[in-house]
């Protein structure tokens, strides 16, 4: 935005106003008329001059002024509003219709995947309501198997389907733009066990034993979203379990935050893939071999979630020995601060 | 006997829901006419409402409030939906206690029991349990022989319970174990072993032999 680029763009104008100064000195000079009054000439042109830089200078201050403002909004990559695109020759207007146009169109591409997303959401969140019902039907029809093993058998797989049915409903729910989280204060303890009786059955089936320690503190977080971790949680633990294994539970208190820890002594995760777990739609060597299918969704979630809590998750292992999951809830002032930030 | 109103729209649960509910000698009415629910009401005088939320007409809020405009039956909502807004909209209107679907049946019949236990005061013989000679009275968590008494462990308590209500059936270790957890003990296989282990010797003390058998690799019995 200096003089020089002003120059350069205006050059044809300078260049041919300079041209037919020339021209008229050199038709005066080859006729020879007025060859008396040289001096004349010579301030005529001098006069000339100087009026034409300052008409320049001027017309130089006007472009500096109208274009500086644009000028830096694009240099910093800022947003530009239309209302900056002031002026009303044929180019600008030109223009800004066509930012106008554009930004139209953007806008109603957007419009209409929010509103194709916020249907499907819709329909998902439906369909989950409604699906419960014949699960439900299917669980109560279980007290009618008057036989243990298939009892359990259909039990297990009933299970295997209401977990899968949550991860869709949450899994949307997590992604959503729509923000469904409220934050209340409660027991660390009340969760857990609330999130090991949602699991008992499959704990129970799988042999796994269940500790609890030190967990009397009290948090702040959402309880829904939260239990949907633990499941998460709970159930890789059971996945990834040896023969039969056991998870702890047991709280800590850092210095700002509270932490829940939850330990299994299953097959542990791979050095090269402990990186990774939470990455979206990651597997692993234990996602490919074990019996169970995994989606690579469920820790991605859980990380997604924790994060949009304020919430932080942290993972050890060592493999063939322990899985230790850290979630850290921070304690109240640091709440309070976070959420003014 | 106790009257179970049921309304809800979707036949296969409420078929099913009364079938479980008669097992545990309830007696159960389906709703027929959605479109005034307040007069089935009033025509079986049930003595506890399950009620689910979306149904056709009016909503359950709504008829929850129109029935309390009647009567103070305890009502017990039911529905597939989780949000924390639709259990206090449930409260609000008059509702009694919440469960969402799906929902195991024990924690249905005892969210019942509860219930009807609060609304109409009374000492139910569900609390007793009879044995031959000996009564198990889960109220006061004492196990009773001609003279003796003996106080049982919350555990011990639960595990002769379930014995005693399913006699001559054998019940799996796994039920046994859902029912504990239900109860916020957390025993693990070998626990409950041990558990079983010292219950056979102190009801042996009381004088009774040989009570509890075992059903090897299933679990336990009481003839």
């Amino acid at each position: 935005m200096n003089f020089k680029r002003f120059l350069k763009e205006n050059g044809k104008s300078v260049s041919f106003n300079g041209s037919i100064l020339l021209f008229i000195n050199l038709y005066f000079y080859v006729l020879g008329v007025l060859s008396g009054s040289k001096g004349d000439i010579y301030y005529l042109n001098f006069l000339l001059l100087v009026f034409y830089a300052a008409g320049l200078f001027v017309q130089y201050h006007n472009w500096k002024r109208k274009y500086h403002t644009l000028y830096e909004l694009a240099r910093q990559g800022n947003d530009i509003d239309i209302e900056e695109l002031k002026g009303e020759n044929l180019e600008e207007e030109i223009l800004r219709s066509i930012i106008n146009r554009k930004e139209r169109n953007y806008c109603e591409n957007l419009e209409s995947k929010k509103e194709q997303i916020k249907e499907l959401e819709e329909y998902l969140s439906r369909w989950v309501h409604e699906i419960k019902l014949p699960i439900s039907t299917l669980n109560m029809m279980l007290e009618r198997i008057e036989d243990d093993k298939l009892n359990s058998d259909f039990k297990n797989e009933i299970e295997k389907i209401k977990f899968l049915v949550n991860s869709v409903l949450y899994g949307s729910r997590a992604t959503a733009a729509a923000e469904d989280i409220s934050i209340s204060e409660f027991q660390l303890q009340d969760i857990v066990k609330q999130a090991i009786k949602n699991n008992a059955f499959m704990l129970i089936r799988n042999n796994m034993e269940v500790k609890l320690e030190n967990l009397d503190y009290f948090i702040f977080s959402d309880k829904k979203w939260i239990l949907y971790v633990l499941d998460q949680l709970i159930h890789n633990a059971v996945k990834y379990a040896k023969v039969s294994g056991t998870v702890e539970f047991y709280g800590e208190k850092g210095d700002k935050y509270i932490c829940l820890n939850m330990k299994d002594y299953g097959i542990g995760i791979a050095e090269e893939d402990i990186d990774r777990i939470f990455k979206k739609g990651f597997t692993g060597s234990n996602g490919r071999n074990t019996t169970y299918k995994s989606t690579g969704m469920g820790l991605y979630f859980t990380k997604k979630i924790l994060d949009k809590l304020g919430n932080s998750i942290e993972v050890e292992s060592v493999q063939n020995q322990y899985t230790l999951f850290k979630i850290k809830f921070n304690m109240i002032s640091d709440f309070v601060n976070m959420t003014k930030m | 006997m106790r009257k179970i109103l049921i309304i809800e729209d979707d036949l296969d649960v409420a078929r099913e829901l009364a079938f479980s509910l008669k097992k545990w000698d309830f007696e159960v009415e389906l709703v027929a006419a959605f479109h005034d629910i307040v007069k089935e009401f009033i025509e079986k005088r049930p003595s506890l409402i399950l009620m689910d939320i979306n149904l056709p007409y009016y909503d359950g809020f709504y008829w929850c409030e129109k029935i309390r405009e009647h009567s103070k039956v305890p009502i017990l909502f039911l529905s597939s939906r989780d949000s924390n807004m639709d259990i206090i909209m449930g409260m609000n209107n008059g509702g009694d206690d919440y469960i969402t679907k799906p929902f195991s049946v024990e924690v249905l019949i005892s969210k019942i029991n509860a219930l009807l236990r609060r609304s109409y005061d009374y000492t139910s013989s569900d609390s007793l349990y009879y044995y031959q000679d000996a009564v198990l009275d889960t109220q006061r968590c004492i196990f009773r022989y001609k003279e003796k008494e003996m106080e049982l462990t919350k555990n011990e308590m639960k595990i002769l319970s379930l014995l005693l209500k399913n006699k001559g059936k054998v019940v799996s270790r796994e039920k046994i174990m859902m029912s504990l957890w239900n109860d916020d003990e957390f025993v693990s296989d070998n626990t409950l072993t041990v558990n079983v282990t010292r219950l056979r010797g102190r009801i042996k003390e009381l004088g009774i032999e040989d009570i509890i058998k075992t059903k090897k690799g299933i679990g336990y019995f009481m003839e």
